[in-house]
């Protein structure tokens, strides 16, 4: 009879090119980033001093700030709009077709989607054309605090249609018999939706969170394009410090800042999942 | 036990990633056999040849003529002697054997130039009627005239036909009629050869192979193209390429990267003398010309009259016992130059040259290459600073400190030590810069005292232009970027030193009021006119002043870049300054400021710092900065009494510089001269003065070249341009 660590061996040749990846281009160099954090540019222990530094910075701080900000304000809006997009569009017909759809802005590439905005909302784009054709005064919308609001409608835009996707995914997976039983007993549509939808949709909440999160990082690209490396304060976010720390050879500096965000990252993951798994007791 | 072995594969692996490894030397490469440099003699009395002709064979030798002694030239037997051609080489064209000019039967016109020569003919340019013409003439005396007054090139082949390119295309010439028969419809502007029966034209996209004896075009191989495609300097007046014929039917090329050798029929192109280690890919050097002799050596003529002769030699061992690398942001012509000097005078060491910002690669990309590099235990030994965040380099202790090794680098004659090592703090030194460039102004002599600013400049281009409205560009500005970088030079210290909204509202302003001014609106820059050589745009400032020498109402801006068309220039026109233009060496009396170029760092993680000091002393020779590639006066000592005994020495030899109206086809000539005893002695005094370095980094010059674009094209004014640079430089330097 086989002994369970021998069962366990059989899975290693499986696991072991996943592992080697991850251990060579992730663990390595977040190893090396976190001796880094505590060694000076000439290679001299520093302690703390580089975290002290970082935490000191007035740059960190504001992108700290508006990274915070920004995740706070895309993730409830994102899971709350796809949500009910997704409950009036499971019902619909031609759903396939749907899908496929929602899933172009995920397709489209960045450069392009750049062009359109800059297009849309530069001083002298289509929608300030507007607005001074109808006798408004010029919006600097990429230039001022409006870049905000932008940089949230984008990320809205682009991961709007996975996270439907993903949630519909998750109600597909909801047995029909037990809503056409409510329906039966008498129950409402918005009470099927708390009572019966939502509770069964945790684990894809989940998902959908962890996902949402991660994906807030990449809006970088799209403001890196649009506004370089220096963009309005509103959206002068910690992707775009790291960039110009990287650029300006801050190694001790960057190290610090991305040891402490992820330490953060992984407490919040940590923290959620616990929630989570509390639930499902 | 687990955990131990656990720690001690994780340390493995780290240290894998993060080690340093301090050996300097790399792993000795031997390798036998390859070409040994040697400079041809010449020995007659002359400055600069710059009217030397390509070469041409003539009886299986080769064969130059040289227009400023209008004489021909051959070889000694193992060419290694200039000798004069004191034989008949064609009947009609003879040397006088008092004066050894060529005299010029059966024409009224005056030889300038021999274009090329064969067994049986030669051709032409001359003079006549105040054109230039060409002719040729054959070995039984026929004479024709061309019909054609700007060729490009001309060549004969093997079997005596002749061919000639024009702004029409490639013809053949008849040698018995003078008719032009057109064979390819292309302007060849990158080169033109007959080798081996084919004749090979390229320009700037395609190249085309032509058949002579089978009148057709042949299909050009990609790898050929490609080659061709891929190395043109669009910046250079000069031909990219040189062409012969090689050996066993094979064909050479010459070009900055080196020469190349390639059989016609074959699939590759392979390199067989490095342009790197060698003389011929010094940017200053220029090749003109190149002939393989029969016993195998190559020539290679510059277009400054320097001759270089390669010899094969099958055991010579080149042992490369170590490697110096240097980097810099941008292509640099100096650098270059120093580059190719170091390694030719060290074929030990493997000297690699990177430059970061090549094909379009933004500065964002290339400094994080470089940042990559650092990390990745692949540092730099030698780094130009030029660009740069100097201060963050210095900050981040990314630089040596050069005063611990001043018995290795420092020249025994001296520096100019205000203007090269004006990165020093705290008695550290960082870097030393090769050269220096001085910002300048000249304007009308009733004009230019109240000239004393940036805005006092905008606002007489503003006056000129609503004055007289002259049609074309004022300050021969063609980019429009380089408005903010010429505002830089001027003020871009005060500016930054102190910088408050008011102060750079200002300074947009002024930017907007030259960009608005400068340019003929209605004729745009065409009447503009680019310098030779391309100097950048902020920086060219003697040949717009000389250009208005026979104007009014004239107005320069820049800097001056050296001795060589530029200071002596300015020096040498006072007798044909028609218009009262005057130019002043500073921005104002007080005006203490130069643009330091070429700063050269070596770098802390660098691994061959011996090699590194070497190179950096090799840079700052007296021989090595007599070298002028019109980007700044020298730092050494001993260089200046070089450009100073040129006044007494070669003052036989002057070039001589026509200006032009930019009105009307007025014009008149100035002889060039250098400076005298009393000239020198003002300018040394004034340029040892200098003490304020205009060091502008890259990110914050794109952060107001960005907003004064915008400002520009009317999508913000300059408050709202102001504001949006205030904030991304309080980010910057937030951070």
């Amino acid at each position: 009879m086989m002994t369970a660590r021998k069962q366990n061996l059989r899975y290693l040749p499986f696991l072991l090119p996943g592992l080697i990846g991850v251990s060579v281009f992730r663990l390595l160099p977040f190893a090396d980033s976190i001796k880094r954090s505590f060694v000076t540019g000439g290679g001299r222990f520093s302690g703390l001093g580089n975290y002290e530094t970082t935490i000191n910075n007035e740059a960190f701080r504001l992108a700290v700030r508006n990274t915070t900000l920004f995740t706070a304000v895309c993730l409830p809006l994102l899971i709350g709009i796809s949500f009910i997009i997704s409950c009036a569009l499971c019902r619909m017909k031609y759903i396939r077709l749907i899908r496929t759809i929602l899933l172009f802005p995920l397709a489209a590439p960045t450069a392009a989607l750049v062009m359109v905005w800059r297009i849309l909302f530069s001083d002298h784009g289509y929608i300030n054309g507007i607005v001074t054709s109808l006798g408004g005064g010029e919006i600097h919308f990429l230039t001022s605090g409006a870049a905000f609001w932008v940089l949230v409608g984008s990320y809205i835009w682009k991961n709007l249609g996975y996270t439907v996707i993903l949630w519909m995914t998750g109600m597909a997976g909801i047995p029909t018999s037990i809503t056409e039983a409510a329906r039966i007993d008498g129950a409402r549509e918005m009470q099927i939706i708390t009572r019966i939808i939502m509770p069964n949709l945790r684990p894809t909440l989940y998902t959908i969170t962890i996902i949402s999160f991660l994906n807030s990082f990449k809006v970088f690209r799209e403001a890196y394009l649009v506004a370089g490396a220096y963009p309005h304060r509103s959206i002068y976010l910690l992707q775009h410090l790291f960039n110009n720390w990287f650029t300006g050879l801050d190694l001790q500096k960057m190290a610090a800042a991305s040891v402490l965000v992820f330490s953060v990252i992984l407490v919040a993951a940590t923290l959620l999942r616990k929630a989570w798994d509390k639930e499902e007791i | 036990m687990k955990k131990a072995s656990f720690i001690t594969a994780s340390m493995l692996l780290i240290s894998t990633l993060t080690g340093c490894s301090s050996g300097a030397v790399a792993e000795t490469l031997s390798v036998r056999g390859g070409y040994c440099e040697q400079e041809v003699m010449f020995p007659y009395n002359s400055y600069i040849y710059a009217s030397m002709s390509d070469f041409f064979e003539i009886g299986g030798e080769p064969y130059f003529y040289e227009g400023e002694t209008e004489m021909f030239y051959s070889f000694n037997n193992d060419v290694t002697v200039v000798e004069r051609e004191g034989k008949k080489l064609l009947a009609g064209i003879e040397e006088d054997n008092s004066t050894g000019a060529h005299s010029h039967n059966g024409s009224s016109s005056h030889i300038t130039g021999v274009l090329a020569a064969s067994d049986h003919a030669v051709i032409y340019a001359c003079w006549d009627n105040e054109r230039t013409c060409y002719e040729f003439r054959t070995d039984s005396g026929v004479v024709r005239r061309l019909d054609s007054d700007n060729l490009m090139y001309a060549e004969f082949s093997k079997d005596g036909r002749l061919f000639v390119a024009d702004k029409d295309g490639i013809s053949e010439v008849s040698l018995t009629t003078g008719a032009l028969t057109p064979v390819i419809s292309v302007v060849p502007s990158a080169c033109m050869a007959v080798v081996n029966d084919l004749l090979i034209a390229a320009d700037k996209d395609n190249t085309h192979i032509y058949d002579i004896k089978e009148g057709k075009e042949k299909n050009v191989p990609k790898y050929l193209s490609e080659f061709f495609r891929g190395r043109q300097d669009e910046t250079s007046s000069f031909d990219s390429f040189q062409l012969c014929e090689g050996d066993n039917g094979s064909v050479y090329i010459c070009c900055e990267d080196g020469i190349f050798r390639f059989m016609p029929d074959g699939n590759q192109m392979e390199q067989i003398i490095d342009g790197v280690v060698n003389t011929i890919g010094n940017p200053s050097f220029h090749a003109k010309s190149i002939y393989r002799c029969e016993n195998g050596a190559i020539i290679v003529s510059s277009e400054t009259g320097k001759i270089l002769k390669y010899t094969y030699d099958p055991d010579m061992v080149s042992e490369i016992t170590s490697e110096l690398k240097i980097y810099s942001l941008d292509k640099n012509d100096t650098l270059s130059q120093i580059v190719g000097d170091f390694a030719s005078a060290n074929r030990n060491i493997k000297v690699s040259y990177q430059y970061g910002r090549r094909n379009g690669t933004s500065y964002s990309d290339a400094m994080k290459e470089f940042t990559t590099r650092m990390l990745s235990g692949d540092a730099p030994d030698i780094i130009m600073i030029d660009g740069m965040d100097i201060q963050n380099l210095n900050e981040r202790n990314m630089l040596c400190d050069l005063s611990k090794y001043q018995d290795v680098w420092m020249p025994e004659e001296g520096l100019y030590e205000n203007t090269a090592l004006w990165n020093r703090i705290d008695d550290k030194i960082y870097s030393v810069s090769c050269k220096f460039r001085v910002p300048a102004v000249a304007a009308d002599k009733k004009k230019i005292g109240s000239i004393k600013s940036f805005h006092d400049l905008a606002e007489e281009v503003k006056r000129i232009r609503e004055d007289e409205d002259p049609v074309y560009s004022i300050l021969n500005i063609w980019d429009p970027e380089a408005y903010v970088k010429l505002g830089m030079i001027y003020e871009g210290n005060e500016l930054m030193k102190n910088l408050s909204r008011e102060k750079l509202i200002s300074f947009i302003s002024d930017c907007e009021t030259i960009a608005k001014n400068d340019i003929d609106r209605q004729n745009g820059m065409t009447i503009g006119f680019p310098s030779f050589p391309i100097i950048p745009n902020e920086y060219e400032f003697t040949e717009t002043y000389y250009s208005y020498l026979i104007d009014k109402n004239g107005l320069a801006a820049g800097t001056v870049n050296g001795f060589d068309n530029e200071y002596n220039i300015l020096l040498s026109t006072s007798d044909v300054n028609q218009s009262g233009i005057e130019y002043r060496l500073g921005m104002n009396d007080d005006n203490r400021s130069f643009v330091p170029v070429c700063s050269l760092a070596v770098t802390e993680a660098g691994k061959n710092r011996e090699e590194a000091l070497h190179f950096l002393a090799s840079a700052l020779t007296a021989d090595s900065q007599k070298i002028e590639n019109y980007d700044g006066f020298p730092v050494n000592n001993g260089a200046y009494d070089f450009f100073f005994r040129l006044y007494r020495s070669h003052n036989v030899d002057l070039e001589y510089f026509a200006v032009y109206s930019r009105n009307n086809d007025e014009g008149d000539f100035f002889e060039e001269r250098w400076p005298n005893t009393t000239e020198n002695a003002s300018l040394t005094k004034y340029l040892k003065s200098l003490d304020e370095p205009i060091v502008t980094d890259y990110v914050s010059l794109s952060m107001i070249q960005e907003a004064f674009e915008k400002c520009d094209t009317g999508v913000m004014t300059p408050e709202q341009a102001a504001d949006a640079v205030l904030g991304q430089l309080d980010l910057k330097m937030k951070e």
